[in-house]
């Protein structure tokens, strides 16, 4: 019973070892998803493969950059889609554009 | 656990009975003569500790002695040298933590009381603090982790905020520099610092130690109160417009820091006209 036990746990902990190596942003994201008050993943994203950048740094819970392999994201926290987002392809062609300074994005925003 | 240093560099004086640590800052020189050695030049700090901001605009508000609604009754904490072993700790002492957190910082007593109430919200049911507690206990763990193990944990659980205060691994640490660069003050004194067995208190991570967690955040308080106001070393009143701005602030920027702030304002003018309570608010 105890050498069943001890299993089970080693069994746990290589599962967690093995998500931390190979999904580190799905655990992330779930984490956001399950304790952050204000965290999103955007619909066009999934919790696999959207990347929160930049952090809100107080105590509210919900990232100010993030991107994915097409689109990078700014939080607004406004309206019904609570988010900015711009095609990477687009993104190259936009002069100036800083993935982590939304003021550089007027020209290139796509709601 | 790291032991007290042996050798302070020197002994800095603040308020009277206000423990301020062993940093030197500008008015208070090492002793002795003055022998330009990078070795022994002492960090010079721009404010000189004693700056001490208030409200204005924001009449009495009534001081509570009866039990928290919120957190869960249950906390991490190291107690300390001098303090007899018990399981418990009254609320009204936490209060008393809470007021010295705050006198400590040179902050005022009811901005503090104000944010750990947004932060721990009295309306919670016991199977949401629960799961708060349960939540911000992992978030801890996981930071500890990391610090031991090379960076392993996920930034996103490592960092994010725990604590009595909800405060974020990083912001935590900016603030506690904060201290110690611009005033000259470590993030908690020598009594609070070091506890049983000389355990150190003063870990840079929120969650470890509850009482900890409020001198870490009041040294945020203090870091936004200079940031609002555009002025390092704030000393002197902010008016209520000023108040709601740090209060937002310590939430983060966006719409949602800005209702928070709101929220937070109400939850004041109802504590002033006597329809509201601050729960970690005691005299």
């Amino acid at each position: 019973m105890r050498s069943r036990a001890a299993l089970a746990a080693a069994l746990a902990a290589a599962a967690l070892v093995l998500v931390l190596l190979l999904a580190p942003r799905a655990l992330g994201n779930a984490w956001g998803l399950l304790t952050g008050r204000g965290y999103m993943v955007p619909a066009e994203s999934s919790v696999f493969t959207f990347d929160a950048t930049v952090m809100n740094p107080g105590s509210g819970e919900w990232w100010l950059y993030g991107e994915d392999g097409r689109y990078f994201y700014h939080f607004t926290g406004e309206g019904k889609v609570p988010y900015l987002k711009v095609e990477r392809s687009a993104a190259a062609r936009c002069p100036g554009f800083a993935p982590h300074d939304a003021a550089t994005w007027a020209a290139c925003t796509a709601r | 656990m790291a032991s007290r240093p042996t050798g302070p560099v020197g002994t800095a004086t603040n308020a009277p009975g206000i423990d301020v640590g062993t940093l030197v800052r500008n008015d208070s020189p090492p002793p002795g003569p003055a022998v330009a050695t990078a070795a022994i030049t002492a960090p010079q700090c721009p404010c000189s500790g004693a700056e001490k901001t208030t409200i204005s605009g924001l009449g009495p508000i009534a001081s509570y002695k009866g039990d928290f609604p919120s957190p869960l009754q249950v906390m991490w904490y190291t107690p300390g040298g001098d303090e007899p072993l018990r399981l418990t700790v009254p609320d009204s002492e936490i209060r008393g933590w809470i007021r010295q957190a705050a006198e400590y910082h040179r902050i005022p007593h009811v901005l503090l009381a104000v944010i750990l109430q947004q932060e721990n919200s009295p309306k919670a049911s016991g199977g949401h603090q629960f799961l708060q507690f349960g939540e911000r206990s992992l978030t801890t763990f996981a930071s500890i982790v990391d610090d031991w193990f090379f960076d392993i944990a996920p930034d996103r659980v490592a960092g994010s905020s725990s604590g009595f205060a909800n405060m974020s691994r990083a912001t935590l640490r900016h603030a506690a520099s904060y201290s110690e660069n611009m005033y000259g003050r470590p993030p908690m004194p020598d009594k609070v610092r070091y506890r049983l067995f000389g355990i150190d208190a003063d870990t840079r991570r929120a969650g470890d130690d509850w009482r900890a967690d409020l001198y870490y955040c009041a040294a945020h308080l203090r870091e936004l109160i200079d940031r609002v106001t555009a002025r390092r070393c704030h000393d002197g009143e902010i008016n209520l417009a000023q108040l709601e701005k740090v209060i937002a602030a310590y939430n983060g920027s966006g719409p949602m820091a800005v209702k928070y702030g709101r929220d937070a304002m109400k939850l004041l003018a109802d504590a002033q006209a006597g329809t509201a309570t601050l729960y970690f608010y005691e005299e």
